[in-house]
């Protein structure tokens, strides 16, 4: 490129160009100067723009999956780079392997779950060491999927549950109906009738939700329209104008469109509230059938009477039972401060291994600060505390590799064998501690 | 850099088009056409011996730039010198002109392309090279800018510019930049091929044949049913183009010029240019169409830059009004649970990347005024804050004839109205919505 240094003046053996400015080596008009400029900058440029795609790519494959109840290994940018996952990261988990523990599940919802990894950590610290297997969070149908809420679950070795609300968001603090009032804007949603589900308003949101899920591939527990026995939900029938028979529509509805985007790595959870405050609310005129439903869940609450978790669950997994025999995860539980909350807790972890239909259970350790309506936490008193400590250490926990020979890095994409057929028998393993699971771990070496 | 790299990447995996990624697609495609043609550039050499006229038109000028201006002419020793005092009387400059022996002349007609005709009948020289009043020529710019009518295919040539102490504030700063990236990108690269779409009117020599034969289409013709007094520099150019002949750039030949200090000025300034150009644009597309590509290419993409940048912001602001995290960010392996840190990571990477993008793209500026990199951020307010809505009401506005801008008084044609003014309306209605609709939907 040419400059006004072509026609360089020489003056006292200095050189100055037209417009009267001194010429040095570099702006001389050789273009020396500008090269390295371009260089160096190009160098910098393809760098950052290599570095930062490396990492993305290497970021979207998912954390370096070890299994649940361990934190995956996350990398660095530098370890990203240099080779992902490594040797000792497995392959993602397929939906078969979640659907067929080797042990039962122990989850927790906190507040910033599935993102922090120091909220798990703490839930560990307060239990007597034993990490969550699982995390519970909560999306409305305003936003998209969230990728990285499920890998973010994933990488503190918990399965990600999703509780799928089908609204644009309600108030907080539902009310339980045992409380007595329960916010308008929850139940007067006329852009969120079932009947919009089913007549497709919504389909194309579905559909570009499901794609997602399925292009991530990782499995997701799929909590869809929750406590619809209820009457503090818009996607509750005996609310929001909605009719008998419709919540079962809307969720074939929903299923069916999972299915046509072929989002096959979605556990389908469906999950009413126990009985106690709607008791005249059958529940199987809104069950959408063992085809549609992978999982029962349940929402159920001590009451500051109950004493015992049977008294809280058992009504309700009579009921359930007359319907159907798929297997039982408590997706939400807690007990509030009382005299029995130690002994409700104590009783609740030999009772959940007396069924062999529970698959386990998800504490919501949050209180009123984190925008529900009591302090469920286990660690409201040491007593309590100590009492889910002990509980927890006689539940052997799934490791989320079951079905795997434990010595290969890589799962055969079709799923191997079960360990067993038939529903999965999780109280076999009921003698298995904590720590058992991490020499379980070590072993798990390609 | 860094929303253009992941949305490509995005777009590649899923097809979803972001008008960002276009955006930034298009602004690094057009730099590799420049580029590439502009490393070929050479000014010219070998001195040229002709006669030449100098013809000044000027309504108003400080009567000390005005005699700077006419004193460094004058030492170039051009054959002849008209100075054209177009609208009112002006005592003033009439006698800086004879102070300085320099010929001039008066015409009631307001108007610069008056004012060019005027000077044209009362001068003979071979080459007429006009200049702006503000012009403030280099030792040898006369010397330098004929050099390229040796070749007999040159109809035209351009001078480079720079804008006067450049430091003085942001606003001429920005200016200098942008014209330092015109002389060493777009100007040079639309050289080698020979079509200077717009020679820019602070100093232009053409040859005296060339504009006589186009003079009266020069003081008549219509398009989208007005007369357009702005962008006589690029009409000129046209008409040039149309006849044959080949539009140069000779880097040799430097100018320097004043810029707006404050932005009500500069908003004036650039909203007639941008009228000017795109009214210019739209009037010259099929023939750049059917004889220059090039110039097709850059000066259509001149007009769809600032639709598809406001095609993205929509897209922004409509994600933001959803609350929705700007997903492309998903992938990045950023500390989970912590969104200060996040957001600061993000923030500052994508700064280190737009500015290391920036110095690659400007290199020819930035690699000899790297001071200049401390103000990108105010160079990139102004263009999105000043710039780009000028711009955009500018193309709306093309086919308005009244004149509206730094000249107030020179306006000469009649006042008219059209129902064609539409049309830009429904041009520029079309583009929007595509690129709304874009963003949105996309």
């Amino acid at each position: 490129m040419a400059s006004g240094g072509r026609r360089a003046a020489r003056r006292n053996g200095e050189r100055w160009d037209a417009t009267g400015r001194r010429l040095h080596w570099w702006n001389r008009g050789s273009g020396i100067r500008l090269r390295i400029w371009m260089l160096v900058h190009s160098l910098v440029l393809v760098a950052l723009c290599g570095g930062v795609y490396g990492a993305v790519v290497s970021n979207s494959r998912g954390p370096a999956y070890r299994g649940l109840g361990v934190p995956a290994q996350s990398p660095g940018l530098i370890g990203r780079l240099v080779g992902s996952s490594g040797p000792s990261g497995l392959a993602r988990p397929t939906k078969q392997q979640i659907m067929e523990p080797d042990g039962l599940y122990f989850g927790t919802t906190t507040r910033q779950a599935p993102f922090s990894a120091s909220e798990v950590d703490r839930v560990a610290a307060l239990d007597g060491g034993v990490r969550p297997t699982m995390t519970q969070y909560f999306g409305t149908w305003s936003k998209p999927f969230d990728r990285k809420a499920v890998a973010d679950a994933y990488a503190h070795g918990t399965f990600p549950v999703l509780t799928w609300e089908p609204w644009d968001d309600g108030d907080q603090n539902v009310a339980n109906a045992a409380h007595g009032t329960i916010p308008a804007g929850n139940i007067d949603k006329p852009d969120y009738r079932l009947s919009d589900i089913i007549d497709g308003r919504y389909d194309a949101y579905i559909t570009a939700y499901a794609k997602a899920v399925a292009a991530d591939g990782w499995p997701i527990g799929m909590r869809f329209a929750h406590e619809m026995n209820g009457v503090w939900y818009s996607w509750a029938e005996k609310v929001n104008g909605n009719k008998p028979g419709q919540y079962v529509l809307a969720w074939r509805h929903v299923h069916d469109l999972f299915v046509k985007a072929g989002a096959t790595n979605v556990i389908w959870i469906w999950s009413p509230n126990i009985i106690r405050p709607v008791p005249h609310t059958a529940l199987k005129p809104l069950y959408p059938g063992d085809d549609y439903v992978d999982w029962i869940g349940l929402t159920g609450y001590k009451s500051l009477t109950e004493s015992t978790p049977q008294q809280t669950f058992g009504p309700t997994l009579d009921e359930i039972s007359s319907f159907t025999d798929k297997p039982v995860l408590i997706t939400e539980t807690g007990a509030e401060p009382a005299a029995n909350k130690a002994s409700w807790i104590a009783a609740f972890f030999p009772w959940m291994r007396s069924d062999p239909n529970i698959i386990g259970f998800i504490w919501t350790q949050e209180d009123q600060q984190d925008g529900v309506n009591g302090d469920w936490r286990f660690s409201t008193d040491d007593a309590s505390r100590q009492a889910f400590s002990r509980g927890l250490g006689t539940l052997r926990l799934a490791d989320g590799l079951s079905g795997t020979a434990k010595t290969t890095a890589r799962p055969s994409p079709g799923g191997s064998p079960p360990s067993s057929s038939g529903p999965p028998s999780p109280g076999t393993g009921g003698t298995a501690v904590a720590g058992g699971r991490a020499s379980a771990g070590a072993g798990r070496v390609s | 850099m860094l929303a253009f790299l992941l949305e490509l990447r995005e777009g590649l995996l899923t097809g979803v088009v972001y008008p960002f990624a276009v955006f930034m697609a298009l602004v690094w495609l057009l730099w590799i056409v420049k580029v590439v043609l502009a490393r070929r550039y050479r000014p010219w050499t070998e001195p040229y011996e002709t006669t030449t006229s100098v013809i000044i038109p000027v309504v108003d000028e400080p009567a000390d730039l005005f005699r700077d201006v006419l004193d460094r002419i004058v030492a170039q020793r051009p054959t002849e010198i008209a100075v054209v005092i177009n609208g009112p009387r002006n005592p003033v400059l009439e006698e800086v002109c004879d102070e300085r022996g320099v010929w001039w002349t008066w015409t009631p007609v307001p108007g610069k392309r008056n004012a060019l005709k005027v000077g044209l009948e009362a001068t003979s020289g071979e080459i007429a090279v006009l200049v702006d009043s503000d012009t403030v020529w280099t030792p040898s710019t006369l010397s330098e800018l004929v050099k390229p009518f040796r070749d007999p295919r040159v109809g035209g040539v351009t001078t480079r510019q720079r804008i006067l102490r450049p430091a003085r504030v942001v606003l001429t700063r920005w200016a200098d930049w942008l014209e330092s990236v015109r002389c060493k990108y777009s100007m040079p690269a639309m050289s080698v091929v020979g079509t200077v779409g717009c020679l820019p009117g602070r100093t232009i020599a053409f040859r005296r044949q060339i504009l006589l034969d186009c003079l009266h289409d020069f003081l008549t013709e219509k398009f989208l049913g007005v007369f357009l007094e702005v962008s006589d520099d690029r009409t000129l150019t046209n008409y040039t183009l149309k006849a044959g002949y080949r539009t140069v750039y000779q880097s040799t030949s430097l100018v320097y010029t004043d810029a707006p200090v404050r932005i009500g000025k500069l908003v004036k300034q650039q909203y007639r240019w941008a009228r000017g150009s795109q009214y210019n644009t739209l009037r010259m597309l099929p023939w750049m169409l059917r004889n220059t590509r090039l110039l097709a290419l850059l000066y259509v993409s001149d007009v769809l830059v600032p639709f598809v940048l406001l095609g993205t912001f929509a897209a922004w602001i409509g994600a933001a009004w959803r609350h929705l995290r700007p997903g492309v960010y998903q992938d990045m392996p950023l500390p989970s649970g912590d969104p200060a840190r996040s957001l600061t990571l993000l923030v500052c990477l994508s700064a280190v990347m737009s500015l290391v993008s920036i110095a690659v793209r400007f290199g020819r500026h930035f690699a000899y005024r790297p001071q200049d990199i401390l103000f990108l951020p105010a160079f990139m307010l102004i263009n999105t804050v000043v710039l780009l809505p000028v711009r955009l009401i500018g193309f709306f506005r093309c086919a308005h004839n009244a004149s509206w801008g730094t000249r107030a008084d020179s306006f000469a044609g009649e006042r008219a109205r059209s129902p064609q003014v539409l049309i830009p309306y429904l041009i520029g209605g079309a583009m929007l919505a595509g690129s709304v609709a874009m963003s949105l939907y996309g």
